[in-house]
């Protein structure tokens, strides 16, 4: 009888081995098809690079139009899309686990809406002079700072509501739809006493592009990226608790209430840093970890590392078509998630279990 | 002593749920809390568990006050099965059974972690549906799975919010066994429950609570129709069966 035991134990382990091999090969995956779609990325655009130009510019040291392409334009715009998309998804499987809900996201829960309304009153509102619109050309620095403070603001509203003894996981969804309602309106309204330069801007700042990004603001994103992604990677078995009610988190020896407010936060402001940089990416936060879940959720680390993986991909992969579909003409890529995730989310209600 | 409550007094705002409780439990006792809906049987295990705060009153772990602990100490001494299975339906059994020893890791599960699960998961006999998400499970499956959970915990109290609601005769049955089992390993449970006849059957001790307070504390054979129709406002008849009551309603008073 023992010896039974001990066989059904071994074979037990055995299969949980290799169901987290299992995982970590769709990781693995991930990032293989990562590395390819980057690659293949640096040749996609209006202008044309052979493969050749590329060897160039790597093997020899080539300075030319082809390298400044390259290093200024392509390279950048596809470590944007990689660590946008990765923050983004990142974001979503956080808000969705913390606040078990499916429909939760940096879009639902007004944090976009509040960023995209920041960027119109700094383009709109504040005194933006010929200088100044040069540097916001530029640098993007001024729509950026303000598109980060009306996030934050958003943040503020729902992790007050999030903190309320008596705010249900719902009610926090909701007062992010309000939100999201508000600061549209709020951009609305800008927009319609805007002049034409002026309306230009934001609506040009409003659709998200990983283009717009310079190095250095590339690596502020990097580094909050990888810090967020160490933290829920540190913390992804406590929130797989969570994940099961407070009531049993409690029991396990876990402060839930800190840990919600904690995990907010940290997603909060990852969202905030990528909009106020790259502008509004609807879609990647909401879909890509209901197609995470579809494929081979495992525990909530290995949901959380997937999602981001599967979010740099699939921006990567927008941004690719966004370059290609109408060339020369390139398409915000927020326009194509879009258009691309409403009806593969769809489909995931359509199809997809009630595993939420 | 495993549980010592000693004029405990709750509240949610305003409104009194439970006055005046006092209760010891004993190592090795299986004791049911029985009494109407609303009558604090599920607030007592959240005070217990220390989930709520409580008001006035002293709860004694091993001697020593609930508070005393930090939440992780207090994890390894009590497992809590909830009421509302609120879980995540997204995880396989393994999964959520290898939870149960958060409260032994930090940040990862440990090799031995793994091995107590995977022997947990053997005793109770989910070695076929090991890997299956709970979303793929029975109500039942889904109870056995959460208890196993308890029980990888380790804790030497575990207290049980109805366990067998909404669950056919035979996962009552199977549920109850394995409540037993723990038992006899050396553990004390607290349950709930309103099946009073699966209650006289299982249980070691019987305590009936009436508008949050105890109304009785004792042996199965304690309960007798006139405490019944007292607290639960109901007439029932009361019949042996191999040294176990049944208990029968009748009508509602």
């Amino acid at each position: 009888m023992d010896t039974d035991n001990l066989n059904i134990e071994e074979k037990i382990l055995k299969k949980e081995k290799n169901n987290s091999k299992q995982i970590l090969i769709l990781s693995l995956s991930l990032i293989i098809l990562i590395i390819s779609a980057a690659v293949y990325s640096i040749f996609v655009g209006a202008a044309r690079i052979e493969f050749i130009d590329l060897v160039r510019v790597i093997f020899q040291g080539e300075r030319g139009m082809i390298y400044n392409i390259i290093w200024n334009i392509r390279l950048p715009a596809i470590l944007t899309a990689l660590t946008a998309g990765m923050g983004l998804a990142l974001a979503g499987v956080v808000m969705q686990s913390i606040l078990k809900n499916p429909l939760a996201s940096p879009f639902t829960l007004g944090i976009s809406h509040a960023a995209a309304f920041g960027a119109a009153f700094a383009i709109v509102v504040i005194d933006v002079s010929e200088m100044q619109l040069l540097s916001f050309l530029e640098g993007l620095y001024l729509p950026s700072i303000s598109a980060f403070v009306f996030s934050q603001l958003a943040v503020i509203i729902v992790l007050m509501i999030s903190s309320k003894q008596q705010a249900s996981r719902e009610s926090i969804v909701l007062a992010g739809i309000a939100l999201s309602s508000l600061f549209t309106a709020g951009t609305t309204a800008l927009e319609f006493f805007a002049d034409d330069l002026e309306l230009a801007s934001v609506i040009y700042w409003t659709f998200g592009d990983p283009g717009r990004t310079s190095w250095n603001q590339l690596f502020i994103i990097l580094a909050v990226i990888c810090l967020s992604l160490i933290y829920f990677i540190y913390q992804g078995w406590n929130y797989g608790v969570l994940n099961s009610g407070d009531e049993l988190a409690a029991s396990l020896g876990l402060d839930s209430k800190r840990l919600r407010l904690s995990a907010m936060t940290v997603s909060s402001i990852l969202t905030a840093v990528i909009i106020s940089f790259v502008g509004v990416i609807g879609f990647v936060g909401l879909i890509t970890p209901h197609m995470i879940r579809k494929i081979a959720a495992g525990n909530q680390r290995q949901l959380f590392v997937n999602s981001a993986l599967a979010g740099g991909l699939l921006l990567i992969i927008a941004d690719n078509l966004a370059r290609t579909v109408f060339r020369p003409v390139v398409l915000p890529v927020g326009v194509l998630t879009a258009f691309l995730g409403a009806p593969l989310f769809i489909y995931l209600i359509i199809k997809g279990r009630q595993i939420w | 002593m495993i549980l010592e409550i000693e004029a405990l007094n709750f509240a949610y705002g305003k409104e009194k749920v439970l006055e005046n409780i006092n209760i010891k439990a004993q190592k090795g006792e299986l004791i049911t809390l029985i009494g109407p809906n609303g009558s604090g049987k599920s607030t007592l295990l959240k005070c217990i568990n220390n989930y709520l705060n409580i008001g006035q009153g002293k709860i004694k772990v091993k001697g020593k006050e609930i508070a005393a602990f930090s939440k992780q100490e207090l994890a390894q001494i009590i497992a809590y099965v909830p009421q509302a299975a609120e879980d995540n339906l997204n995880l396989n059994v393994f999964e959520t059974v290898l939870m149960g020893r958060k409260p032994y890791s930090s940040w990862k599960a440990e090799v031995e972690d793994k091995k107590i699960t995977a022997k947990v998961i053997s005793r109770f006999g989910l070695e076929s549906i090991a890997f299956k998400n709970l979303n793929d499970l029975s109500g039942g499956q889904k109870q056995k799975v959460f208890i196993a959970r308890a029980a990888a915990q380790q804790a030497e109290l575990i207290l049980l919010d109805e366990p067998t609601n909404n669950l056919d005769l035979k996962h009552q049955l199977e549920i109850f066994n394995l409540i037993r089992a723990e038992i006899e390993n050396g553990k004390t449970a607290i349950v709930t429950m309103h099946d009073l006849s699966l209650v006289s059957r299982f249980s070691d001790r019987i305590i009936m609570l009436k508008e949050g307070c105890v109304f009785s504390d004792g042996s199965c054979s304690s309960l007798s129709a006139a405490k019944i129709n007292s607290v639960y406002g109901v007439e029932v008849s009361l019949k042996e069966h191999n040294g176990k009551q049944l208990v029968i309603p009748e009508k509602v008073i």
